[in-house]
């Protein structure tokens, strides 16, 4: 080599060493992008698969989705395994009921003993994990299992404000100080807050806060910016973030993305207020006897917000899907839609705070596209949010762990598809953690019919319903009878069941 | 000789007491609260975990009693000593009284409060300031409102003792938590 030549080569090495940690992460993605394929989880919170045009809602909600559709699976009878996001969450982490993992109040957290039972766990090491949520709830979960996540995001970093301050004092012994923190700073319910100027100092700052956000964007956000508890964040920030980040990450990674919208309150973008003023009025139901007492104008003016809601967030899915499409992200990874739980605008109850399992509640958008999947397939076998891990295991070669409860989701595997398949969802939020479960209600969905159970409330000891979804998908006409066979054979199943998994606690 | 001094030299024992009072109102507004949310947490929490949140609310309700009685020797500071150092036992046990007092309303009516327009948040500032200053006025003057108060900063030190000594054993707790 001459003078020339080493001058001309060593002009190329400032290049290499700006550009080294873009190199290495192009490296990493060519050399393992044939043993393991991406996966992106999509979680959008409180999303009633009964309220997606996808699954044949009047109002359309969701052409994004829809068209996402198009080239997945898209699975008509999925089931969240409870009715909020704690226990909801964790069943799809643990890939075990509620009756397992415990995980049944709303700040609960996963047993000790069952806490190394979980997705990110289980996964291949050399597959990266990213994690984020909105959600304090599912944050306090994760935290518990973010000794198996690579990169586990909190909720303040794509919020507007979090006033939380246990996750940045105390992470170490986060889930106990965030327990506290919301009795010292907010006090439980209407109670007051154990604090006196602590208390006040929050309200306060909480309020400027608000007000200057209010300022800056309350004119696009017509209704109220949009908040989880006292956390205030656009849906915009995450979108942007999961863009920019998404094309960045080294292959092999799993991201893990939960999404508030359409979680209440329903405070849309402007371009989506009154765009659902309709003459749509769905089908008056009776009033529970967990009834909230709220009338039927309330109710539909309620799922007319929730849907406006939903539109923005399916907009804005939107924007990642043609991003996605634009990088090619289709191409060699997984993608998966899916919910918590659903949300409820009937019988008097509106949101999800209820102790019902009915279906707008408890059966979630399942959505997934295979790296290169050109046509739309559909898949109306029950399936259940438990099975998501197993089918984790399954992408990733790994086996299927001997305590979890789900199943390798139809099209994933070469079994034939059970129709009679059970399914369940449980809400226990009055029960002790560690007791049998004395005081829940419990869906049990089988071969086109559900049987609910209600038991240990305070007016009635036992209850049941039964419907025939396939006749009756608005359940409106509870058919049970003691002499009905099916709706025997189901309580005999659910009964068998519930003396398992009781086995053990108090 | 004329004492020149801005405030009359308050001793250890006094200060114990002003401080103790603080202690007393914060941990008994906070314990009340706390039995309240118990409950909800026996269904969710262990016994130690229990523990840990309990240990948070009294490491909190140390922070803030002395947070309050650092307002206290400041006020007793700026003030002139005729208005506060002389009868210091009584003027920051009432003092201690009214901050908390004031906290209690402006946390469960802030939503409301902010909706007044500032002319009205004037006159009712106005008028609460006039009724601490009525209060103070009365308590100096009355013996047996005068006396009423000292009783009670009497009977609040040993159990300001007893809670200034959980809270530091909350406090430890929280510590090792975290360590």
């Amino acid at each position: 080599m001459n003078r020339r030549e080493f001058l001309k080569v060593s002009a190329i090495f400032p290049l290499l060493l700006t550009r080294a940690d873009q190199i290495i992460r192009g490296l990493d993605r060519v050399g393992s992008i044939q043993e393991y394929p991406n996966v992106v989880i999509l979680i959008f919170d409180a999303l009633s698969a009964k309220h997606m045009s996808l699954y044949n809602y009047p109002r359309n909600t969701t052409p994004n989705i829809d068209r996402f559709a198009e080239n997945a699976i898209v699975y008509h009878n999925h089931y969240a395994s409870g009715n909020f996001t704690t226990s909801s969450t964790a069943s799809l982490f643990s890939g075990t009921y509620p009756w397992f993992h415990r995980a049944l109040h709303l700040q609960g957290n996963i047993l000790k003993n069952h806490v190394e039972k979980n997705i990110f766990n289980l996964i291949p090491e050399d597959v990266q994990t990213t994690v984020y949520t909105h959600n304090q709830l599912a944050f306090t979960l994760l935290s518990q299992l973010s000794a198996f996540i690579d990169h586990l995001k909190p909720p303040r970093d794509l919020a507007l404000y979090d006033p939380q301050y246990s996750d940045r004092i105390f992470p170490s012994d986060y889930y106990v100080a965030s327990v506290s923190e919301k009795a010292i700073m907010l006090g439980e319910d209407k109670l007051n807050p154990t604090s006196l100027l602590g208390a006040l100092d929050y309200i306060f700052r909480l309020y400027i806060n608000k007000k200057k956000i209010i300022t800056d964007i309350g004119s696009t956000f017509p209704r109220g910016i949009p908040q989880f508890g006292n956390m205030l964040y656009i849906l915009e920030d995450f979108t942007d973030w999961v863009m920019d980040e998404i094309i960045e990450l080294p292959y092999p990674y799993l991201m893990y993305l939960h999404a508030l919208p359409p979680h209440g309150p329903y405070k849309t973008r402007r371009d989506f207020k009154g765009i659902f003023e309709d003459d749509y009025e769905h089908v008056a139901k009776p009033e529970h006897f967990f009834s909230q007492g709220h009338g039927n104008v309330y109710l539909n003016q309620m799922r007319r917000e929730y849907d406006e809601f939903l539109a923005y967030a399916d907009t804005e899915f939107g924007r990642l899907y043609d991003h996605l499409e634009k990088n090619g992200v289709f191409e060699n990874s997984y993608v998966i839609i899916t919910s918590d739980h659903g949300e409820m605008f009937e019988r008097g109850i509106r949101g999800h705070m209820s102790e019902t399992l009915y279906e707008s509640l408890i059966r979630v958008p399942l959505i997934v596209s295979k790296p290169g999947q050109n046509k739309r397939i559909d898949v109306h076998t029950p399936t259940s949010n438990i099975d998501l891990l197993p089918t984790l295991m399954n992408i990733y070669h790994q086996p299927v762990p001997e305590w979890c409860e789900g199943a390798v989701l139809p099209e994933f595997n070469s079994e034939p598809e059970r129709e009679d398949r059970e399914v369940y969802s449980v809400e226990a939020k009055s029960n002790p953690k560690n007791g049998k479960l004395r005081k829940a209600t419990i869906a049990l969905v089988r071969a086109g019919y559900k049987l609910i159970r209600y038991s240990g409330y305070e007016d009635f000891e036992e209850q049941f319903e039964f419907y025939n979804l396939e006749e009756d998908p608005e359940e409106l006409d509870d058919i049970y009878s003691t002499t009905d066979i099916i709706a025997q054979e189901l309580k005999h199943i659910m009964e068998t069941k519930l003396s398992q998994v009781d086995d053990g606690f108090d | 000789m004329r004492d020149t001094s801005r405030f009359t030299k308050i001793s250890k024992r006094a200060y114990a007491l002003a401080f103790s009072t603080c202690a007393v109102l914060v941990n008994s507004w906070a314990l009340f609260n706390l039995a309240v949310t118990i409950p909800s947490w026996i269904l969710q929490l262990t016994v130690w975990e229990i523990l840990g949140g309990i240990s948070y609310v009294l490491t909190f309700a140390l922070i803030e009693s002395l947070v309050i009685f650092t307002i206290i020797l400041l006020i007793n500071f700026l003030l002139p000593k005729k208005y506060f150092s002389d009868k210091f036992f009584l003027n920051s046990t009432l003092l201690a009284l009214i901050l908390l007092v004031v906290a209690i309303l402006l946390q469960n009516y802030f939503e409301e409060i902010i909706t007044w327009n500032p002319g009205v948040i004037l006159r009712v500032s106005l008028f609460a300031v006039l009724i601490i200053v009525i209060i103070f006025v009365l308590v100096n003057r009355v013996k047996k409102l005068n006396a009423r108060v000292y009783a009670f900063v009497d009977r609040a030190l040993v159990l300001g003792t007893i809670y200034i000594f959980i809270d530091i054993l909350g406090l430890i707790n929280v510590i090792t938590r975290n360590l």
